[in-house]
């Protein structure tokens, strides 16, 4: 087998591995199996809903509110303001006094992360897929996903070319999903592993080496209790 | 008991963190599908599931989180979150969306909830508690989509007061609290999403009863209520307590008047799980025992302008399959920079404007080359219309195209073009190009119609990048060559013999005086060419240049004319007249005007680069300037032996298209030196001194032949 590669088999033993670990800390991955090939159902993993808060440049709501106002004009957002201007002061009336959000917050976007790692076939690697929103639903454009990579990846970001994201359909869900894209995940496997003086067969769980090297680009961050599963065996 | 720096002595009011709702693009996609293959026109409430997460860090809202399988049966909740039970009402239209009663709606989902409670159905399945109701309203054309949430929480009949709020470590020692964690897992796990439960103290230790087991539970007085608590607030619990106190005061009042709540709070950071932020209340709980009617509810969320009323979605750039058409058009090409070409400057292909003259198979295939470069503008121009036998080799055209006579090939490629990309700005006009020698006559409708068709080509031109000569007649792309010239266009041509093409790009003359040149400056061409070659020598313009010569001194299509390739071609020039040429000839020169374009864009000097040639292999070896590669002056091939060369030649100073005296006399004669050029048959080679061009040119073979198998009326 080629340097810096992972067979199937040994993806599906790495992910199930994966989720006992997961399970233990409660930290939220599903482990879920593709339907549509049933005799050779392939797992993957997915976390849904990891809510980050994200220092945007201006994606204020009200801000994008105005600006669709402006160029769809018409129907819709008239009655829109119609309904805010009717029903806006009415409230609930209740005693009931809802908390406002504590003063001295800056208004942060609260965005949604949905994170899902599927084998890839013809590049033999895993590739980790995500999805990211808004609270509205409206997922994040590809600048504002720059954006939201911690400053000290940034530059990574820039220079490695494993680290570069991208848009792609997902294979299973057929929907739209920003990914890390795989072409560069052998060379960089390589390289890791060549560092600690392991190959990729030798190794004990690639699938945890390999993501906790590339998830933090994105947010996803591993506990150090997955690291228990790359020890020599 | 710890002590607490947050107890009051006096009671307040207790306050809820208002319910928040997140939505997932998935929801969007789903609901979309549902309605178009599902719901149809049927508008009755349909149940849907949300949830929500009890471990989030600080600073984040709390919310009910609706995705991709909230329509799924059974629920399909993330670990360790908590289901909510949904009820949506998706509208046909906005004005239903807005006149509907929503109180009476919000009324229906409270009213469930408390038959649940009353019923004691509750009891046995807490999570009836969560419910929320969703208004909607999708516009499946522009993808916009409106909606409103409620989260119907039942009022209180009088108000409820908190006296003491603490943090859990506050109240237990360490070892209760893992007791506390121990028994709530142990239940939790036969139970999926315990999201409502008891406690009390047992042996000192904290244990975790359901709901159900109250009847067996001894002190009751001692009870404490528990609940999963969204609200990562210091100082409030979160929303679901507000229907768990409804359904306490209800069942439970006479024993729980003063009680205990535990908002537990559930965080696992670094692989380290916590609950000591949990909140526990002292509160006292007015009695609805007696209560026979539904309490009041609330719940409806504000929008992001904190107002009472709907919110709405543009998700047209994850959706509309258009956008995601361009979108990944763009990251396609961004891509080939990343992985290979970090210098490449995409933009700016992709803001060339492209003139195509010609839509026949260069034109075809010019155009489809571009797009795949990303270049969006596209016009095309032609005067004929798709014949039978074009769609197999002019490859955007179909059978049906040249049906009932054909449809104007120039428009027919055009709406081809942004069938295949919506993106596409691609505009397709009939117009015929005036040419030398053919007369245009006295008429005043010719010479008007003449001048209109000069006129509208000089307006293309100004208005585009670059001209492409893709004609299938050598005497057309003269007044293009001029224009263009003149307004120090990039020209780009391309020809085809039976199998042989050239393609060549036309010498770029100096910036006129005081204009502003947006390439880099050309004034010295000492300079410009200093760095890749030795000074030129002056050749005579006969005989094909091997030297390197800058951009702006290097010939047009017409200079190049006499210095036509080999002797090879000369025979067959009579056939090639009336023939065509091999049918991949087309698609080998398209792709190389193409490339050679988008090469000399990518080049610093772009058009006033240099020529590279394949003289003395110079080609292999000569250092790239554009990131590219080469930037020749033309590629001549010859398909019979697969082979190709990169000549150069100088500029022509008597060519009838791109000679000092011709661009003189266009530039301050106009329309009246063309005509005279139309008109009169020597008036050119008089002109420029070269009476025997046309004699010339003949004995010369060319490689300009239709490719089509009828003459068009050029
Ligand atoms: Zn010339």
């Amino acid at each position: 087998m080629a340097e810096g590669i992972l067979s199937a088999e040994e993806f599906a033993r790495n992910i199930l591995e994966f989720f006992q670990v997961s399970d233990l800390l409660k930290d939220g991955w599903e482990l879920r199996y593709e339907e549509k090939h049933a005799q050779q159902s392939c797992p993957y993993l997915v976390k849904r809903n990891v809510l980050r808060a994200l220092h945007i440049a201006d994606v204020g709501d009200a801000g994008r509110l105005d600006e669709h106002s402006r160029t769809e004009g018409a129907g819709m957002d008239a009655t829109l303001r119609n309904m805010e201007e009717e029903e806006g002061e009415g409230g609930d009336g209740d005693e009931d006094v809802d908390v406002a959000m504590p003063d001295g917050r800056a208004v942060v976007a609260a965005c949604r992360f949905d994170y899902h790692i599927v084998y890839n076939l013809s590049y033999s690697v895993p590739t980790l897929y995500f999805s990211a929103c808004h609270q509205d639903g409206k997922i994040l454009s590809l600048d504002e996903v720059w954006q939201s990579v911690p400053s000290h990846y940034q530059r990574r970001l820039q220079s490695e070319r494993w680290t570069f994201i991208t848009q792609q359909e997902h294979p299973i869900l057929g929907r739209p999903f920003y990914c890390l894209h795989p072409c560069h995940t052998a060379d960089l496997m390589t390289a890791v592993l060549k560092a600690t003086s392991q190959t990729s067969t030798s190794h004990s769980n690639y699938l945890v080496t390999w993501l906790s090297s590339v998830g933090p680009v994105v947010g996803l961050a591993l506990p150090l209790e997955y690291a228990k599963l790359c020890e020599k065996r | 008991m710890a002590t607490s720096g947050q107890s009051a002595s006096q009671a307040k009011q207790l306050q809820f963190a208002p319910m928040n709702s997140a939505l997932d693009v998935g929801f969007w996609h789903r609901l979309s599908r549902k309605k178009l293959e599902e719901y149809k026109l049927d508008d009755s409430p349909k149940p849907i599931n949300g949830y929500y997460y009890n471990g989030d860090p600080d600073g984040l809202p709390s919310r009910t989180s609706l995705d991709f399988n909230s329509f799924d049966e059974p629920i399909q909740c993330p670990p360790h979150c908590f289901p909510s039970h949904g009820t949506l009402l998706n509208f046909n239209t906005m004005d239903a969306f807005k006149s509907c009663d929503k109180k009476a709606e919000l009324e229906k989902i409270a009213a469930l909830i408390w038959t649940d409670i009353t019923s004691g159905a509750a009891l046995k399945d807490p999570s009836l508690l969560s419910r929320f109701l969703l208004l909607t309203f999708a516009d499946l054309k522009k993808y916009h989509f409106v909606f409103w949430f409620a989260f119907p929480a039942l009022c209180s009949i009088d108000s409820i007061n908190v006296s003491k709020t603490q943090h859990l470590n506050q109240c237990f020692s360490e070892e209760q609290i893992q007791s506390l964690q121990e028994s709530y897992d142990a239940i939790a796990d036969q139970r999926k999403g315990l999201a409502y439960f008891l406690v009390q103290k047992q042996d000192d230790l904290l244990v975790v009863f359901p709901l159900s087991d109250w009847d067996l539970l001894p002190d009751k007085t001692q009870v404490m209520l528990g609940f999963c608590d969204p609200c990562t607030l210091d100082q409030y619990p979160g929303w679901p307590l507000r229907n768990f106190l409804a359904l306490a005061a209800y069942h439970w009042s006479d024993e729980l008047q003063n009680v205990q709540v535990l908002c537990l709070r559930d965080r696992t950071r670094e692989g380290v799980r916590t609950t000591d932020h949990s909140l526990v209340l002292d509160i006292h709980l007015p009695s609805m025992k007696e209560l026979h009617e539904c309490p009041k509810c609330v719940g409806w969320e504000k929008n992001q302008k904190n107002k009472m009323a709907p919110r709405k979605v543009d998700l047209s750039a994850s959706m509309d399959p258009t956008r995601l058409a361009e979108s990944s058009v763009d990251l396609n090409l961004k891509l080939m920079r990343w992985r290979l070409l970090p210098s490449l400057d995409l933009d700016k292909v992709a803001q060339t404007k492209c003139l195509l003259l010609g839509s026949g198979t260069l034109g075809c295939n010019v155009a489809r080359c571009l797009m795949g470069w990303g270049v969006r503008t596209i016009t095309l121009v032609d005067n004929s219309t798709v014949s039978y036998s074009n769609p197999v080799r002019q490859s955007l055209f179909e059978f049906e195209d040249s049906l009932e006579g054909g449809k104007p090939k120039a428009q027919a490629a055009a709406e081809r073009l942004k069938k295949i990309f919506p993106g596409m700005q691609a505009t397709g006009l009939s117009l015929s190009i005036p040419m030398p020698g053919h007369a245009v006559g006295s008429s005043e409708d010719v010479l008007k119609q003449t001048r209109e068709d000069v006129a509208k080509l000089e307006e293309l031109i100004d208005a585009h990048d670059v001209v492409f000569l893709l004609m299938d007649t050598r005497e057309s792309r003269w007044l293009p060559t001029v224009i263009g010239g003149s307004k120090r266009k990039l020209v780009m041509n391309a020809a085809l013999g039976f199998d042989t093409y050239m393609v060549v790009r036309h010498g770029m003359k100096p910036p006129k005086e005081g204009a502003v040149h947006d390439t880099a400056s050309t004034s010295d061409d000492g300079a410009a060419c200093s760095s890749a070659c030795d000074d030129p020598l002056p050749l005579s313009p006969k005989s094909p240049s091997f030297l390197c010569i800058p951009g702006d001194k290097l010939g047009c299509y017409f200079c190049n004319d006499v210095v036509a390739p080999g002797d090879s071609t000369k025979d067959r020039t009579l056939d090639q007249q009336c023939t065509v040429s091999r049918p991949g000839l087309s698609m080998v020169a398209a792709a190389l005007v193409v490339e050679l374009l988008v090469s000399l864009l990518q080049h610093p000097k772009g058009g006033y680069a240099p020529a590279d040639t394949s003289a003395k292999d110079d080609h292999l070896t000569t250092s790239l300037i554009s990131p590219l590669g080469l930037v020749p002056h033309q590629i001549r091939g010859f398909l019979s032996r697969y082979h190709s060369l990169l000549p150069s030649s100088m500029a022509f100073n008597m060519c009838t298209a791109c000679s000092p005296i011709v661009l003189e006399r266009y530039e301050t004669e106009g329309f009246e030196f063309l005509l005279r050029a139309f008109n009169e048959p020597h008036y050119l080679e008089d002109l420029t001194g070269l009476t025997k061009l046309h004699a010339d040119t003949e004995n010369c073979d060319v490689l300009d032949f239709s490719d089509d198998e009828s003459i068009t009326s050029q």
